[in-house]
């Protein structure tokens, strides 16, 4: 990440240090890249926003309410078993399965007045439709309610979800922050994610499910003809670069991204009290 | 004395009348620190941590899962 500048929004922020943009695929753990995702909205202090890519072996990222379930720490075990960890996310929602068939995008800015929950959503929506229109594709924007982690701002095609949102708004460096994030189905079986989603609630306790006919995956809605230069992960993320340039070019509420995306290897160590598995650490 | 207040505008009312307190991060009756995240709330998929407005005893209006609306105040802090 590059060095931002303390110091309230104004013109004179206004020229403090580039926000990164970046992909980050080497986490060794979807903890890890959870942990980068969640301390985002820390090097803020101006009023562009961070766009953070990245990508992780699977784990089942779930809601604060999940945790309340009563057979939580028994279906985190399970889950643990079969490959996909449980971590517990910051942000709203419920049981969102990532993996290295995933592509995480999180966008995080300073709330000034203007931005709402709403408004802060529909930018990274309108990102996020943006790329998957540059592929062709007919896309809608609404609650899949029998998809997992179901909300008002999924993003589908052909009727199948293939990114959820979801939010954290909270104060760092004497700012209010909005970090929106989202999880992209590019290359992950949707009978897998389905699969996992169900086998933690129906072990968890809870009559959540998620049907896989649902959800969906961009490399299956791409049109036959398609072609691009890149694997498709890394063309994912060149054009969301490309989409978050042309989006903020002229706002002054602007995001430096690289062309195309460096790939950043991540050096990044955690506090091991923050953000452990669940497996690892009982609640 | 300072209010806890969900703020205003925060989410448009029209398309999500209301939210919850998700979690209270401090007991009724426990002292908090000024700035520190006291309770958190849930609109749809998104959370808000909400900050003490200063510093001193927490006094819990709205209990958590409790509805709110923007503008609702939902704790005190007393001063001791």
């Amino acid at each position: 990440m590059s060095d931002i500048v303390g110091g309230a929004a104004s013109a004179a922020s206004e020229r403090c240090a580039a926000p990164s943009a970046a992909f980050f695929d080497d986490f060794k753990t979807a903890q890890l890249g959870l942990h980068r995702q969640e301390q985002l909205a820390e090097g803020i202090s101006c009023s562009r926003p961070h766009l953070l890519l990245w990508r992780a072996p699977p784990a089942l990222i779930v809601g604060r309410s999940d945790s309340r379930l009563p057979h939580f720490a028994d279906a985190a075990d399970r889950l643990v078993a079969e490959g996909w960890p449980v971590l517990i996310r910051r942000s709203g929602g419920s049981a969102c399965p990532i993996s290295k068939g995933t592509l995480q995008i999180a966008l995080a800015r300073t709330a000034t007045t203007e931005i709402t929950i709403d408004s802060a959503y529909t930018e990274l929506t309108n990102l996020i439709r943006t790329v998957l229109e540059s592929y062709g594709l007919k896309v809608e924007t609404c609650s899949k309610s029998s998809a997992f982690c179901p909300g008002r701002y999924d993003i589908s095609v052909n009727g199948r979800k293939i990114a959820g949102l979801s939010q954290h708004w909270r104060q760092c460096n004497g700012h209010i922050t909005v970090t929106t994030a989202a999880t992209m189905i590019v290359d992950q079986d949707p009978e897998a994610i389905a699969h996992i989603v169900n086998l933690f609630y129906r072990v968890a306790g809870s009559t959540e499910r998620c049907s896989a006919s649902a959800v969906g995956a961009l490399r299956q809605a791409l049109p036959v003809d398609v072609t691009f230069d890149a694997p498709l992960m890394e063309d994912a993320c060149n054009r969301i670069a490309k989409a978050a340039r042309a989006e903020w070019r002229n706002d002054r509420r602007r995001i430096s991204a690289p062309n195309p995306l460096p790939h950043v290897p991540c050096h990044t160590t955690i506090d091991p009290d923050h953000g452990v598995p669940v497996s690892m650490a009982r609640f | 004395m300072a209010d806890i207040v969900v703020p205003e505008g925060l989410w448009d009312t029209k398309k999500t009348p209301e939210g919850i307190v998700a979690n209270w991060f401090y007991a009724d009756g426990g002292d908090v620190p000024e700035g520190a995240t006291v309770a958190e709330l849930m609109v749809e998929k998104s959370t808000f941590d909400i900050p003490a407005p200063g510093a001193g005893r927490l006094h819990v209006i709205v209990a958590k899962d409790g509805v709110v609306r923007p503008g609702t105040v939902i704790g005190r802090i007393n001063r001791v």
